[in-house]
Formats: C-alpha cells, structure tokens, sequence
C-alpha cells in the first residue's frame, strides 16, 4: 500500500498544518506584547489563539480575557483600559471591521489613544464561507478609507518573522498614538 | 431632578469617582457640575460611553468609576450592560439620565421603553435603582452593591449649559492626571 496520502487528503492537512503554525505565531506575537487584557469576538478561524488564551497556556494571574458581543464595544473597553494605564489587544474577524469604524474613529482616534488589534482574514483562499468575502475582500479599502493604519502578514512573510512584526506594530501604535491593525491570514495565502 | 442636580449629586457624593460621562448631555452636566473637572467626557462615539467607563473600571479596581449615561446614549450601546453583568466590576456606578428623549439633537423620543434598571435586574449580578430626587441619588450612591445602575428619573429638560464638544487631548491629559492623583484610602474600593 501507498505512504503517499491521496491529494486532496494531503490539501487538507497542509491547511490544517498552515493554520497551527500561524496561529502559534500569532500567540507568539501577542504573548510578547504581554497584554493585561484580551478582548476577542467569537471566531472559528481564531480558535487556536483563543483557546491559548480562554483556556491554555496564556492563562495567568493577572491578565483578563473578556468576551466581546460586538467589535465597537471591544474597542470602547480597549480605549478605557488604555486611558487607565493597562495594556490589552483586540482579536478579531475582519467581517467585523465595519462595526467599529464609528467607534474608532471617534474615541481612540480623536483622542490620541494607542489601539492595538489582530485581525484574521476571511474570504480568501480556503474560505468555506461562501457569503463572506463581500465584506472581507474589501478590508484594507475600508480601513484605508477611514485613514487606519494596518499591517498585513500572510504568506508574503515567512511565518518565524510574524510575532516580531506583531511586536513591531504595536510598538508602532503606542509611538504614534493610534489604532494600529495587524492583519493575518491564517487560512492560507 | 435636571440633568445637572444628578451630575452635582455624584460630584459631591463620590468626590474621588472617575467619571466618564456620555455625549451631550450628560457631558454639559459633568462639566457643569464639576466646573470642567477632570473627568472623561466623550465628545462623540454615541453608545461607547459605558464600554469605556468599564474599561476604565477593570483597570483601576481600586478607584470608583461612575459612568454618567444619556438614556439614548444607553439604549445604542445596551449589549454592554451584557457585559457588566457577566464581568461584574465591583467599582462601577452606571447613572442613566432618564428622560425618553434624545436632548442633544433636539428632543427626539426614544420611542424605546426607559427601562435600564428592570433589564439589569433580568441579566442578575447589577443592583438596580430608580431614583428621582437628589437625596436618594445620593443615598443610592453611598449604599448601592457594586456594580450598580441607578435610573434617575428627569422631570425637566434644561441644557446644563457648557459645550458638549471637548478639546480631546487637554481631556486625556487631564482624566490621566486623576488617573494617578493619589486619593483618600477611605475613597477607594
């Protein structure tokens, strides 16, 4: 009998294998920024970083990992943590970029407040959604047009240097005082 | 009770508090009542204000936040009374202006039942408190089980008078700076 896995077989885990490596470097990255707080919407993409986070290994004393209904409300709680000293990151889908723009562009943006969000793709290759790519393909035409300044990690930027450039950027939003967004294509491309 | 008694109640009752206070009207009361204190005053982000005061709140236990809401303002950014019930921070006092009409824009009604205090009681873990006079606003503040919404019942529509558009930066700066002030051990949580 064959070793070889038929193709498809051998497509599936490489997905699968992608999503491990890049979500472990995403885990990497925020656990570097050490943050008090982690504030996530509800995600299948980023099940593996939230559940290092819910319940894994990024569980310690001191840090609080809320659930949030909606992404404005994350970024309110972030920017009232942010004004009282404490240090949190946002996770989340890019489907929801367009629920917090108002509240981006009118709390930590007019006020100056450092802002720091992981955002995961969706839409693109290996999407089994088929309606969501209407809103996700047009993510950095939407972050553009508000003026937010994001960074894009995908297959562009071997997977070792993502926590790095995660670090980097938000170092980067608290040196310039503002929303910064990284945004991660964990499902491939 | 005007919007102003309700802002000098909590200014003179909770003297140490942080407070974080919702476009328009609440915000003119704040300032108002605390002679431009150094409190947080949003000068937009309609339905945000509770979600910063909670963030505010997680990362300052020790301090009293006490969130000064419009109801209108309350009923955009409702899915966080959600959240306080579920994080249930033991140093926040939400006060709902409760009038049933938008006053900065012009007096439009909610056409939504002003009901915050029953809604809470439904999630548990917020005490809930209608009050509409000073006196027992102020009793309410001083005995009220954190956290807490006090629904205080206007009976007049004035306009406190000052601006409800602030300078954002000389707020941060200046809510920062109460941030750290040192205060009374008996003021703190």
């Amino acid at each position: 009998m064959s070793t070889d896995a038929p193709v498809a077989v051998r497509a599936v885990d490489s997905q699968a294998d992608l999503l491990e490596r890049r979500s472990q470097a995403v885990i990497d990255g925020v656990e570097s920024i050490d943050p008090d707080f982690v504030l996530h919407l509800a995600s299948s993409t980023l099940k593996i970083v939230l559940d290092h986070f819910i319940a894994g290994d990024g569980v310690r004393a001191g840090r609080q990992v809320f659930a949030m209904p909606r992404e404005e409300e994350g970024v309110a709680i972030a920017s009232g943590l942010e004004l009282a000293g404490s240090r949190s990151v946002l996770i989340f889908q890019d489907n929801g970029i367009g629920n917090l723009l108002t509240a981006l562009l009118t709390l930590p943006q007019p006020y100056h407040l450092p802002l720091f969000g992981v955002v995961t793709r969706r839409g693109g290759l290996g999407e089994y959604n088929s309606m969501i790519h209407t809103v996700s393909e047009r993510t950095e035409a939407l972050l553009d047009a508000a003026g937010v300044r994001w960074f894009q990690l995908d297959a562009r930027t071997p997977v070792d240097r993502w926590a790095v450039e995660i670090k980097r950027a938000w170092d980067f939003s608290r040196a310039t005082h503002r929303p910064i967004f990284v945004l991660v294509n964990l499902m491939g491309g | 009770m005007q919007a102003t008694e309700v802002a000098s109640a909590i200014v003179d009752t909770v003297p140490d508090a942080l407070c974080v206070a919702s476009l328009g009207t609440a915000t003119s009361a704040l300032r108002a009542a605390s002679n431009d204190g150094p409190h947080f005053y949003f000068g937009a982000s309609m339905g945000s204000a509770l979600a910063g005061a909670m963030g505010v709140a997680e990362a300052l236990p020790d301090r009293l936040v006490v969130a000064l809401l419009g109801d209108g303002e309350l009923l955009m950014g409702a899915a966080t009374l959600w959240s306080v019930a579920a994080y249930r921070p033991a140093n926040l006092i939400t006060v709902v202006l409760s009038d049933g009409v938008y006053g900065i824009t012009g007096g439009q009604a909610l056409n939504a039942p002003t009901r915050f205090a029953e809604v809470v009681q439904c999630l548990g873990g917020v005490t809930n408190h209608r009050v509409d006079t000073a006196a027992d606003l102020c009793h309410a503040l001083q005995t009220a089980a954190r956290p807490a919404l006090i629904e205080a019942e206007l009976d007049e529509r004035v306009w406190p008078g000052p601006s409800p558009f602030v300078d954002p930066a000389k707020v941060v700066l200046e809510f920062r700076a109460n941030v750290h002030r040192s205060v009374s051990p008996d003021s703190r949580v």
